[in-house]
């Protein structure tokens, strides 16, 4: 029986099982739909203190509610991966396959999908995604605010080839050299957005493949595929499915499995890439962003994946029909200025695009605040300055959800969600601190009557009777002063950074230099609450650490 | 070394199609239709009736021809304004699902049915097409004006299709055509101007389309109707009084399965029409918030309900099974026969389509 895998379910227990401490999740998906991810993480979006981050391909949409961050990823192609990692603590897991965002990806298509856990034989996956991540942040195509850098330390360093991606090169390659030339057969499971043969032909000529069998669509009718010698479409269970009252719709096969046969064995590659030019011929930043994860498994066990399909569906046999074509694929051709990300730190609204050089646009958060500005953007993006964007109606404690943009002459606004990432729920006034303490802890500091500051109500039930003892200590002590509690404060945050990072030596440098940089940007600004002394303070506390961990 | 191989994605949690389980809907719908006839659900942009016009001149009525400058036209609004309130459209959900990139051929279809369905019988409740779909004179207009901005081209790959016309952007003369389709040439136009006449400007064009139903019923509730369309409101005033606190319970039995047990408890005010508590933030407030509302439907003439919750939950699984008699979701235990079908939040009173109405006027420059 091949199990079905549900993700919210996985992500939510995950995250239960791990208790409190830093908690962070980073979804890759092409397409994001609000909607679909608010119903199905609606557990993991009510848990405070996690950070929830969402990297699209497509232009971000609005969040309706819960608190997380949409990112656009700067991808002239299509950013089209599809993963999850999630931290808790120093252990992490990593979700990947072919699902996005919506309600298609996470419910009604036939979707592929795997996670692995940092136990010893998913290190080398593991170790592979951190390639791929760091690829990610290397390349900038990720904002430089999402912090990916603490999420690469989580995972393990080694050489694997478990995961083949286009940002290292051409896809076909990579599989191919994988493969070499003993496969006879290949199955794909994809959908097809556009003709394959030029890739199918490729695929056959130099791996020798002597058969290719297509799993795609609901339709009986196919094109005809040049280099594709059968087609299969998917087909519900003959009973009616309202005799089965819990039974599913599958919508559209989705999953994208490439299956080669060899002798003994079926190398199996699966993952986010499409059978298309785009994903496995193109290069640079003409092609996706696509991986696939390399199997081995034995014939009996693919196909026992291949045909025991969610619901009762089945595989049946198609009939190519002349009249039917597929489009071919032509190359991108869009050169439009386009906002990616627009992030607020409190200080300066910094904002990404794809694009380098002077830019002049328009930018309002309403009628009244439209402005007129003109960037230089570097790699980095550009940013404005706390007055240039107090006149936008930023604050230090709050931001607008949505920047409206325009260039001069265009006759629609575009929008761009505003990411607050620091805060991730936190609400209300905050200074340092109690940031690094609902940051670590999801909840705030404790005060002298035991009140843990902000956050949602819940957050002290649930993590009732995991104060450790210098928490206690500050709950406690009643009658103490204010540099008393500072030092109680702080000790206590750098020790849930040490405890939090476990024995990963990079994870801990990652969080100290997040925390110290915190620290030095609320000194820059309110040089009152920062006197020369406790910051020598904490810097002890951060080097202490460091020498600890 | 090898990763494990993946499994099948899971089943969904909230499946299609699954509200109304009472079957209101088919009521609600019926009083939507006499005050906003022709407007539906998915009909919120007007101008794209100068598109379909324009479309079924072009292609002379060939109805796939018109399919593929739909989904052109839907990819263009999707690359112009994604999925921005401002600019809502039915195809941009579904080109999220296609994960279409600038370099795709435009695919042949789209929705499923075709937009132009959907749109036909407002078009035809305008006056600009007739019952053999072909244009009238003022259709032959708008489709006039429509093709002043349109490509002469059918677009072949996916970022061809900006050219198409934005649907935010019709020009005075346009609107006017279409504001006089609208509010009106014809009978039904009248009676959406008497609607929109009878409810207001303010109202209808209230920022929060929940709220403002909200706030259009409590109205009719508490004054006399004088009007054919006043009567229609205060009938659907009175049917949400009965609708709502029902489905709530409903769905409140069927998520948590019966463990509600005593009586109601009658003899409460119903201070604010249409409000009741969360059950799981104060259960009792939300079963006094049901007494109320349903006393006050006895009061108002409709339909008595028992007074022991017994018999009330009784009453509510006949009608579930009656309006669900090929799938109930629920047995008569209340143990679930079909899973995760309520909504993610509380169910709230019908829309009326009145936030369509506001989005066509919205278009028109009416708000």
């Amino acid at each position: 029986m091949i199990h079905e895998i549900d993700i919210p379910e996985y992500v939510d227990a995950f995250f239960r099982q791990s208790g409190c401490g830093r908690r962070r999740i980073l979804f890759l998906t092409f397409q994001f739909d609000p909607t679909a991810f608010e119903a199905r993480f609606d557990r993991v979006l009510k848990r405070p203190g996690i950070r929830i981050d969402v990297v699209g391909g497509g232009a971000p949409a609005k969040p309706r509610r819960g608190h997380y961050n949409i990112w656009r990823a700067n991808w002239r192609g299509t950013f089209h991966p599809k993963m999850a990692v999630m931290l808790a603590d120093a252990s992490v897991a990593v979700g990947l396959g072919s699902a996005n965002l919506t309600s298609g990806g996470l419910a009604s298509n036939l979707e592929c999908w795997q996670f692995f856990r940092d136990t010893e034989g998913d290190l080398p996956l593991l170790a592979a995604v951190r390639g791929f991540l760091e690829s990610l942040r290397s390349g900038f195509v990720v904002s430089k605010h999402l912090g990916m850098k603490e999420l690469i330390e989580a995972l393990p360093r080694s050489e694997s080839q478990c995961l083949v991606s286009t940002l290292g090169g051409q896809l076909l390659r990579q599989v191919e050299r994988l493969v070499g030339s003993g496969a006879r057969r290949l199955d794909i499971i994809s959908p097809l957005n556009c003709n394959p043969a030029s890739v199918l032909h490729r695929l056959r000529k130099n791996s020798k493949i002597r058969k290719v069998c297509l799993y795609s669509g609901t339709h009986e009718r196919f094109p005809r595929i040049a280099g594709c010698d059968q087609c299969f479409y998917l087909h519900p269970p003959e009973r009616s499915l309202d005799e089965d009252r819990v039974g599913r719709r599958l919508g559209l096969p989705h999953a994208k499995m490439y299956a080669f046969h060899r002798k003994s064995r079926v190398e199996l590659f699966w993952g986010s890439a499409n059978l298309s030019a785009s994903a496995w011929v193109r290069t640079g930043k003409q092609a996706n962003v696509d991986f696939l994860v390399h199997s081995q498994l034995s014939t009996k066990e693919w196909i026992a994946i291949r045909d025991r399909l969610p619901a009762g569906y089945r595989w049946r046999a198609g009939k190519a029909a002349d009249d039917a074509s597929l489009p071919e694929e032509v190359p991108l051709e869009d050169h439009s200025f386009r906002l990616l990300n627009a992030v607020w730190d409190g200080k300066r609204l910094w904002l990404e695009s794809g694009q380098r050089g002077v830019v002049s646009f328009w930018l309002r958060t309403s009628e009244k605040s439209k402005r007129r500005f003109s960037l230089k953007f570097a790699s980095q993006g550009a940013s404005l300055n706390a007055e240039e964007a107090q006149g936008l109606g930023f604050g230090p404690e709050a931001a607008p959800e949505f920047l409206d943009y325009a260039v001069p002459g265009a006759r629609v606004w575009d929008r761009v969600e505003v990411n607050f990432p620091a805060r991730s729920g936190l609400t209300g006034p905050c200074d340092a601190a109690t940031l690094l303490s609902w940051q670590y802890a999801g909840r705030g500091l404790p005060g002298p009557s035991g009140a843990g500051g902000n956050g949602p109500a819940n957050a002290q039930a649930e993590n009732q009777g995991t104060l450790d003892s210098e928490e206690g200590e500050l709950t406690q002590c009643l009658h103490q002063g204010a540099l008393d509690r500072f030092v109680l404060v702080w000790r206590l945050n750098v020790s849930r950074i040490r405890l939090s990072s476990g024995r990963n030596r990079g994870l801990l440098r990652e969080r100290i230099t997040h925390a110290r940089r915190l620290v030095q940007g609320e000194a820059a600004t309110n040089g009152m609450l920062w006197p020369k002394e406790r910051l020598k303070f904490v810097e002890q506390l951060f080097k202490d650490a460091l020498e600890e961990g | 070394m090898f990763a494990r191989p993946p499994g099948w994605v899971s089943a969904s949690a909230v499946e299609a199609g699954s509200i109304d389980p009472l079957g209101y809907q088919a009521q609600a719908d019926a009083i939507s239709e006499s005050l906003l006839p022709g407007i539906t659900v998915f009909t919120s942009r007007i101008r794209y009736l100068s598109f379909l016009c324009w479309a079924l001149r072009t292609t002379g009525a060939n109805r796939s021809l018109i399919d593929r400058w739909d989904v052109a036209l839907s990819i263009g609004e999707y690359q112009r304004h994604d999925r921005s309130d401002r600019c809502k459209y039915p195809g941009v959900l579904l080109l999220e699902w296609r994960e279409l990139n600038n370099g795709h051929p435009v695919p042949s279809r789209l929705h499923t049915p075709p937009v132009r369905q959907r749109y036909l019988g407002l078009a035809r409740s305008c006056g600009f097409v007739d019952e053999e779909e072909e244009c009238t004179a003022s259709g032959e207009a708008l489709a006039e004006c429509f093709g002043n901005d349109a490509p002469g081209t059918l677009p072949r790959v996916v970022w061809a299709c900006r050219k198409m016309p934005c649907l935010s952007l019709a020009g005075a003369w346009e609107k006017r055509r279409l504001r006089q389709g609208l509010l009106e040439d014809t009978e039904d136009a009248g009676r959406r101007e008497l609607t929109l006449r009878e409810i207001g400007k303010r109202m209808i064009g209230h920022p929060g389309p929940e709220a403002a139903i909200v706030l259009v019923l409590r109205h009719y509730l508490r004054s006399p109707a004088k009007t054919e369309v006043g009567l229609l409101l205060r009938r659907a005033a009175i049917l949400e009084m009965e609708a709502l606190p029902l489905t709530r319970l409903f769905y409140y039995l069927y998520r948590r399965g019966d463990h509600l047990a005593g009586k109601l408890r009658l003899g409460q005010r119903l201070h604010e029409p249409y409000s009741i508590r969360s059950p799981n933030q104060d259960l009792d407030g939300f079963l006094r918030d049901i007494a109320a509302h349903l006393q006050c439907l006895t009061r108002l003439g409709g339909t008595e309900y028992p007074r022991n919750l017994e018999d009330l939950k009784k009453e509510l699984l006949d009608r579930h099974y009656s309006a669900k008699p090929d799938g109930p979701w629920v047995d008569e235990n209340w143990g679930q026969l079909r899973k995760n079908l309520a909504l993610r939040g509380d169910p709230e009173i019908h829309g009326y389509r009145l936030s369509q109405f506001a989005s066509l006027l919205r278009d028109l420059g009416e708000l």
